[in-house]
């Protein structure tokens, strides 16, 4: 391979090239050269102005469905869809069959990703069979490569168990990723508890339902220490408890938290419709809950977004509402949703931050040359055909979105969107 | 003004003021042509309408087929105690089946909500919902106006109290629809787990006091209480239920006027309601049910009529 990449924009606060525009030589897997007008013989010239480059972005939650479910995705069309949507680095959930709970099915993962162009990284369960009480070896497969541990998509119940894991795991400085809800409080609950929620015949799943988890969570972490990233905050309430929790823990008590994109771009009022690809847990809120994690991003309490990227077979989905399992599918349109809906809300390095920069301090990755070429500026229209992923459960299919990703280097490949 | 604004019956939420009033109309020549002696007319002769209930039913499926048979429409009947997806066969493939062998309508009970909307928009077929799930229960609600309509006039500015379990109850939903449409006010009143802590939106007064409930109402319309359906227990017991909230001849013997009494059935005779109250003149249980019919072929006569 050897391409000279001309006339793109750096938006990397921590290169001295930063806000410039220059030239990229890529040579055989590897950046060459950065300058002003370089001179490359024998290189493929591709012209990116307009575009701005960008350290790769980076998922923390992506069920990659592999091994046991790939009939929705695998690791393979995982990698694609990630490359798609400018993902260089993905971490995919325990949620698996088997789940990932061992050395072993770490490694699996771990070794079917090294033949794809994307970092996948493994997360490993809290606990055995996500049974809410058993610890799984964590310390194993963190030597195995697991990058944090999570029960996702279910929360711990017994604080006891969280306790021990946020403990369990600081010798080896170990990350916690839990999604906040008390089971008991969401119930038989289907949507956002609201006036919505009563028009639509179905029980509500309220804010508190996720608050109270967060507050728990919080004091946990205090008395603890250690590494805790929430993850899919939905609620006003628990942005409130996040920004104050982040004011006075104590300093070996690191919380950071993550929103998904989905959260920010749809809210209640397009589940009216009965149309169960709106169908996600954490439920879509009320437009204020939407605005609070705006703030919460503007203002850092927020750390990160993720995709929660859930493949699911149509059949799993085109089912009466109540029966349609949870989830969408978001690697491949986060991207455009974000800058469509953002785009005069946060700056470009604010959305870059979010993306790339910060996910990958969570998850405590060195920095390295993995690279994204985005255009800010032009419109396109998602469809079935353009989705990599096998699962088509988006809601977004037909919407036009204004932000693409041109261009994709990672793991010393370089790939051009079409 | 002789045409229903939708094609479908799938809720009160999305009828026109227009629409309900229509079907009002509609039923009183009805219920005329059921009191004659030959009750039947040739209106849907050739419409094929099928009956799917996935859920059990009595009285709504026999009134539901009663009025397909006076209208002289054909009529097929699936009945499954349980939902098609837990059989293994999909909601839209049973649908798709039945609607191969020509079928104009479907009259579709189902215990999911939502569950009309979703067939709705996949086949050609005409939808009545004979309730979803807690969601819509919209013939139920025609047919409770009609009624009350027929013993104390328009209902506007009436006030109508809906007692017992709100969150479950389609009934209650598709009422305060229909109602409010109409210029009613109501009083919701039971258990504060059963009445939902957003249903104010609706614009509807809630209670807990069963004696001020019937105190402030003209009509009482008084649901079933199913402790059994439950997974969650929201009373305790439903000897207490009865204690506090049940509607029973000293209640109403307490109060300064007469109300009307309502009951979508079936009772559960000494919980919601005692015998000495569903059986006395103050009760039009019975008149609901022959209403029902009379709705029924009105809907499902103003469909056809839509459709050709």
């Amino acid at each position: 391979m050897h391409y000279l990449l001309k006339n793109t924009t750096i938006l990397d606060s921590t290169s001295s090239y930063h806000q410039q525009k220059v030239d990229v030589w890529l040579k055989d897997g590897k950046i060459e050269k950065i300058d002003t007008a370089i001179q490359a013989e024998g290189a493929e010239i591709i012209d990116f102005s307009g575009c701005y480059l960008t350290p790769g972005f980076c998922d923390i939650y992506v069920n990659a469905n592999d091994p046991g479910f790939e009939y929705r995705d695998d690791i393979d069309t995982i990698a694609q869809s990630a490359l798609a949507g400018g993902f260089t680095t993905i971490c995919a959930t325990a949620n698996n069959h088997p789940i990932t709970q061992s050395k072993a099915q770490v490694e699996y993962i771990v070794n079917k990703a090294k033949h794809t162009a994307v970092h996948i990284l493994p997360i490993g369960a809290i606990t055995e069979n996500f049974d809410g009480k058993s610890p799984s070896e964590m310390h194993d497969m963190h030597t195995a490569g697991a990058v944090a541990f999570s029960d996702v998509p279910h929360s711990i119940k017994d604080s006891g168990v969280l306790l021990r894991a946020l403990q369990y795991v600081q010798p080896f400085n170990g990350l916690i990723i839990s999604m906040p809800f008390d089971k008991t409080l969401v119930g038989e609950g289907l949507v956002n508890e609201s006036a919505i929620s009563v028009s639509m015949g179905m029980k509500g799943i309220t804010n508190l339902s996720e608050y109270v988890a967060v507050q728990r969570d919080i004091e946990l972490l205090r008395y603890t220490g250690g590494n805790l990233h929430l993850t899919g905050i939905s609620t006003a309430e628990s942005v409130a408890l996040i920004r104050q929790a982040k004011t006075n823990l104590p300093e070996n008590a690191h919380l950071t938290c993550a929103v998904f994109v989905h959260h920010l771009v749809s809210d209640e009022n397009d589940v009216k419709s009965f149309d169960s690809n709106y169908k996600v847990f954490p439920p879509l809120r009320t437009q204020q809950d939407q605005q609070a994690l705006i703030e919460g991003l503007k203002d850092g309490t927020i750390d990160c977004i993720s995709t929660q990227h859930t493949p699911l077979n149509i059949d799993e989905k085109n089912v009466e509402f109540e029966y349609a399992q949870n989830g969408m599918i978001g690697l491949e349109t986060a991207f455009g949703l974000l800058n469509s809906k953002l785009g005069n809300e946060l700056s470009k390095e604010k959305m870059v931050e979010l993306l790339s920069k910060h996910p990958r301090q969570i998850i405590q990755q060195p920095s390295n040359s993995d690279f994204v070429i985005v255009d800010f500026d032009t419109e396109h229209t998602v469809t079935e055909k353009t989705l990599h992923s096998k699962s088509k459960n988006t809601p977004y299919i037909g919407k036009t979105m204004k932000g693409k990703v041109k261009a994709v280097f990672s793991k010393g490949q370089f790939i051009v969107q079409p | 003004m002789s045409q229903l604004s939708s094609k479908h019956v799938i809720g009160i939420e999305h009828l026109t003021v227009d629409d309900i009033q229509l079907i009002l109309k509609t039923a009183t020549q009805f219920k005329e042509i059921i009191n004659r002696p030959i009750k039947k007319v040739p209106t849907l002769r050739d419409i094929t309408i099928a009956n799917l209930f996935f859920e059990n039913s009595t009285r709504t499926r026999i009134s539901f087929e009663l009025a397909q048979k006076r209208l002289s429409a054909d009529v097929i009947n699936f009945t499954s105690s349980s939902s098609s997806v837990k059989k293994g066969e999909t909601l839209l493939d049973t649908v798709n089946n039945i609607l191969s062998m020509k079928v104009d309508m479907i009259v579709m009970r189902h215990e999911s909500p939502g569950a009309a909307h979703y067939l709705a928009e996949r086949v050609d077929a005409q939808i009545v919902n004979a309730g979803d799930g807690t969601h819509e229960h919209p013939t139920q609600a025609l047919l409770d106006t009609y009624s009350m309509q027929e013993k104390i006039g328009d209902v506007k500015n009436k006030k109508i109290a809906i007692i017992g379990d709100i969150m479950h109850s389609r009934v209650a939903l598709s009422n305060i629809f229909c109602l409010k449409k109409l210029g009613a006010e109501i009083l919701l009143c039971g258990p504060s787990t059963l009445i939902p802590k957003h249903i104010g939106a609706l614009g509807v007064h809630v209670s807990h006091n069963v004696d001020e409930a019937l105190q402030w109402c003209d009509v009482a319309n008084v649901l079933r209480i199913q402790l059994e359906r439950q997974n969650t227990k929201y009373f305790p017991s439903l000897r207490e239920y009865a204690l506090y909230f049940g509607v029973n001849k000293q209640r109403l013997d307490k109060l300064q006027k007469e109300i009307v009494i309502m009951h979508p059935g079936p009772i559960n005779r000494g919980v919601e309601l005692t015998s000495d109250v569903a059986d006395s003149e103050h009760s039009i249980i019975l008149e609901q049910v022959e209403n029902g019919v009379a709705i029924r072929m009105a809907v499902m006569y103003l469909l056809a009529n839509k459709q050709a």
